[in-house]
């Protein structure tokens, strides 16, 4: 190629070459704050040498490519802390609120009505006979049951809240996947010409990145270029250009459709943390919340149904005994006698006695006995009661149970059966029995009378027995939930005020857990991406000499168009 | 290491966020007066906190059943002091009367004094304190007397918790105070009813075998009073004890739960000062750039 032409395409291949570099360095300066982006570098490479007599003349510079400064490791690192920082962002801000339903700082918490509670025992027992005083021990046994409920569906809402929560982001997940897979195809598609397009790059890793913060994902870059992502445990979400949905089915979280529970799988992230609380941490709170109810609905009752009231009867309970269920009666039942089952359930378990009747005749006029079991097969746990024409009510059974019999006709071999559940339920049920409820007199202030049938106004034994039910100490069971295992419960000896306050103690200690290590996961993440940032930051005072070198060389080379233009100029003059 | 501008506008914004953040919590902290604002605050404090509150409300209560059981013998006291000056009287009269000076009208006359001092007596037995028979046991509603000097009440003794475990009786049953129902050689009716019959019948060796039964009674009265006396000091030890136990828990209260307002506030003035230097720096570093300095 002859001297002056070629000169005027070194010319043209340079004001290209600039041309490029301050439209990339433009990108750069205009994407300065838009978050995830990787700044850009045009690479330059002096174009094919020419042979031009002997020597071999270079043609110039051309762009090779335009490539970002991806840091592929630091990235990857940013994205698993960012699942952590979420999960725990998101489980702290949840456990805040939770504090607030524990909140026994400001003093009018659960502790303060159940102190008010035994104190108005004390003062009952000062003044048995009195009626303001069993007055003022049901108001305060009704703030109680009050406070329970309320702090028990806060609970409940909580849980709710959870759900709406996830189906909110499962649906945001589903769209961001779809995305990906189809930034995948364009990427792909895009790259086969062999230079990277790197703009669709940074839309896939911020995508990427906010897939993280919902759970714990791996995620793999194929020889193509396209990703494949899958949670950590390895449920697959896209590949190539296929995505996957999640869907939310009640409690269950199914994938594409398949009616599989995968909650268990999704670790991490927002939703993570949200499944944690849903499925331990809240329900671990309503389980231990109705121990402490259940244990004071069962010694109240206890000592309570023991009492005798302001007209010397007895066997009233305070609370309903919420745990008794009703008596079902067997197969094989020809009597026309009614059985009832009450009494303060003490034990934990939930399970179901049977009876048997030995002997037919009529209740009040015949002796009889009724073989009961628990089910449980455990030693000393079944016996044989034995009903007397003057013994038929209150026959002690087991475990605070005990059964009644009204008058009527039995038949031997007459059999029936009665639930008994655990404590799981008794703050949302706790409530005052109809035994006392709006009957002050009924209160069983008195202890047993010297001669049975004589009413003891000023005997307190019995309230003196409930006050000092707030020192006794109980075994109560401290329930452990963890996700993917079953719930299990320690016994945890001390008084039902201590139980409560080290319930109180456990929300503090998981609040602040996390809060710390939300903090140190925001340290971490704040690290990262000034290291990532060291590498695909933009810096505008580096893009402002970018500028001034582009523009020079540009200027140098627009100067040599006008001295090869004037070259040819005196070329062509030439006589 | 490369410093991208993003990479100084956050660090700025985080920087800027944490001392806010602190000041936040000093400002709670200061305008609540309280230290713990919520559990996480500080859990095991909460459990201490918890705890203690726990224990002051038992030991007000405590305080006030000591209050009521104070009342309760110290009327007890009073109508003891009484009847004690009633058998005095009573045994003054015995004295008298045995003396062979005086003539059978005198005794029929000292006779109705007798019976005077009798109703008394009885009238003590039934002194009330709020509608409540003191002297009656758990029969509080029934006169522990009846006109015909029976004793109607129990033998059970009232008892009041005035401490953890610790519970006090605060009554004497009228059998305890008079003597046994229809003794005629320890119950105080049954003594004076033979006194008087004695007088009336102008009996000497009745009016001296009454006043050897008088004789016999009277330090009963004064061993009761002593053992009021007794458990009022009791009490009034318990109720001692109780006040330095409210004290001491009151203030260990104070310092699990209460803001060090001396500390905070120099904190805060800390933080304060944090942040301003915080923003200076930040507006001095924004304020550079080569565009500036170009042409």
């Amino acid at each position: 190629m002859s001297g002056i032409t070629s000169v005027l395409n070194i010319a043209q291949g340079a004001l290209l070459a600039n041309q490029t570099g301050l439209s990339v360095t433009g990108h750069n300066i205009a994407n300065v704050n838009t978050p995830g982006y990787t700044r850009q570098r045009l690479v330059l490479e002096s174009n094919a040498v020419t042979e031009f007599s002997r020597l071999k003349l270079g043609m110039g510079v051309r762009v090779r490519a335009v490539i970002q400064d991806f840091d592929r490791f630091t990235t990857q690192s940013i994205y698993q802390n960012l699942s952590v920082l979420s999960e725990f962002e998101s489980k702290g801000s949840i456990l805040n609120d939770l504090q607030g339903i524990f909140n026994e700082t400001s003093g009018t918490g659960l502790s303060k009505t159940l102190q008010d509670f035994w104190t108005a025992w004390q003062q009952l027992s000062d003044n048995p006979g009195g009626i303001p005083e069993r007055t003022v021990v049901l108001q305060n046994a009704q703030s109680l049951c009050d406070q329970f409920h309320t702090m028990s569906q806060s609970l409940d809402q909580a849980r709710d809240q959870m759900n709406e929560n996830l189906a909110v982001s499962l649906n945001d997940l589903n769209t961001m996947t779809e995305q990906v897979a189809r930034l995948n195809q364009a990427i792909v598609a895009a790259e086969a010409s062999g230079t990277p397009a790197n703009d669709q790059r940074d839309q896939r890793n911020s995508l990427i990145g906010q897939i993280s913060q919902l759970f714990d994902i791996s995620y793999l870059e194929g020889k193509d270029g396209s990703i494949m992502i899958m949670t950590r445990s390895g449920v697959a979400l896209v590949d190539g250009s296929q995505s996957w949905k999640l869907t939310q089915n009640g409690n269950t979280i199914q994938w594409n459709g398949i009616p599989n529970d995968i909650s268990q799988r999704l670790t991490g992230g927002k939703i993570g943390a949200w499944l944690d609380l849903r499925d331990a941490i809240i329900p671990q709170y309503e389980s231990n919340l109705d121990e402490l109810a259940g244990s004071l609905i069962s010694e109240i009752n206890t000592q309570h149904l023991a009492g005798y009231a302001l007209d010397n009867s007895t066997h009233h309970y305070f609370f309903d005994p919420f745990n008794i269920g009703s008596v079902q009666y067997g197969g094989s039942y020809a009597g026309d006698h009614v059985a009832a089952v009450g009494g303060a359930y003490t034990g934990n378990e939930a399970k179901t006695f049977h009876f048997t009747i030995h002997g037919s005749g009529t209740v009040g006029t015949d002796s009889f006995t009724v073989d009961w079991n628990d089910g449980t097969g455990l030693p000393g746990h079944s016996g044989t009661l034995t009903v007397s024409p003057a013994a038929y009510s209150n026959l002690a059974v087991f475990e605070g149970m005990d059964l009644s019999f009204g008058v009527g006709n039995l038949v031997d071999g007459d059999t029936f059966s009665v639930d008994v559940t655990g404590n799981a339920g008794a703050a949302r049920s706790i409530a005052l029995s109809s035994d006392v409820n709006n009957r002050p007199a009924a209160i069983a202030a008195s202890g047993v009378p010297a001669l049975p049938g004589v009413p003891e106004p000023g005997n307190n034994e019995n309230a003196l027995a409930i006050q000092a039910l707030q020192a006794k100490t109980i075994v109560a069971k401290k329930w452990t939930y963890q996700r993917g295992a079953n719930p299990s419960s320690q016994d945890q000896p001390g008084t039902m005020d201590d139980y409560y306050s080290l319930l109180v103690g456990d929300v503090g200690v998981l609040a602040k857990e996390t809060s710390e290590k939300q903090e140190f996961a925001q340290a971490m993440d704040t690290r990262l991406n000034d290291l990532r940032d060291s590498t695909s930051g933009v810096n505008l005072d580096e893009e402002t000499l970018n500028l001034t070198r582009f523009q020079q060389a540009y200027t140098a080379a627009s100067k040599l168009v006008s001295v090869t233009d004037q070259m040819l100029q005196n070329l062509l003059d030439m006589r | 290491m490369r410093v991208s501008n993003r990479s100084i506008y956050q660090g700025i914004q985080l920087q800027l966020m944490d001392i806010a953040e602190r000041m936040k919590s000093l400002n709670n902290q200061i305008s609540s007066g309280r230290r713990i604002n919520q559990p996480s605050d500080d859990p095991i404090g909460v459990t201490q906190m918890l705890g203690l509150r726990d224990v002051l409300s038992k030991v007000d209560q405590y305080q006030k059943n000591i209050d009521f059981g104070e009342s309760w013998l110290k009327a007890t006291e009073s109508s003891l002091q009484d009847l004690s000056n009633l058998v005095i009287r009573a045994k003054e009269i015995a004295n008298q009367m045995s003396t062979g000076t005086y003539s059978a009208a005198q005794r029929a006359n000292a006779a109705g004094e007798i019976q005077n001092i009798m109703e008394e007596c009885r009238g003590l037995g039934n002194t009330q304190l709020n509608g409540r028979y003191l002297f009656s046991g758990y029969q509080e509603q029934t006169p522990a007397y009846d006109q015909t000097y029976t004793y109607r009440g129990d033998t059970n003794d009232i008892e009041i918790p005035i401490g953890e475990s610790m519970q006090m009786k605060i009554n004497l049953t009228g059998d305890a105070v008079f003597g046994p129902d229809g003794d005629p050689d320890n119950n105080l009716f049954q003594i004076l009813t033979g006194l008087r019959n004695a007088l009336q019948n102008n009996d000497t060796d009745g009016i001296s075998s009454a006043l050897e039964k008088l004789n016999t009674f009277q330090p009963r009265v004064e061993s009761d009073l002593a053992d009021v006396g007794s458990r009022l000091d009791r009490m009034g030890n318990s109720k001692d004890i109780l006040s330095g136990l409210q004290q001491n828990h009151t203030e260990s209260l104070a310092q699990v739960e209460d803001t060090d307002i001396p500390t905070a506030t120099t904190d805060l003035t800390a933080q304060q000062s944090a942040y301003q230097a915080a923003l200076y720096s930040a507006a001095q570093i924004t304020r550079l750039s080569l565009v500036d300095f170009l042409r």
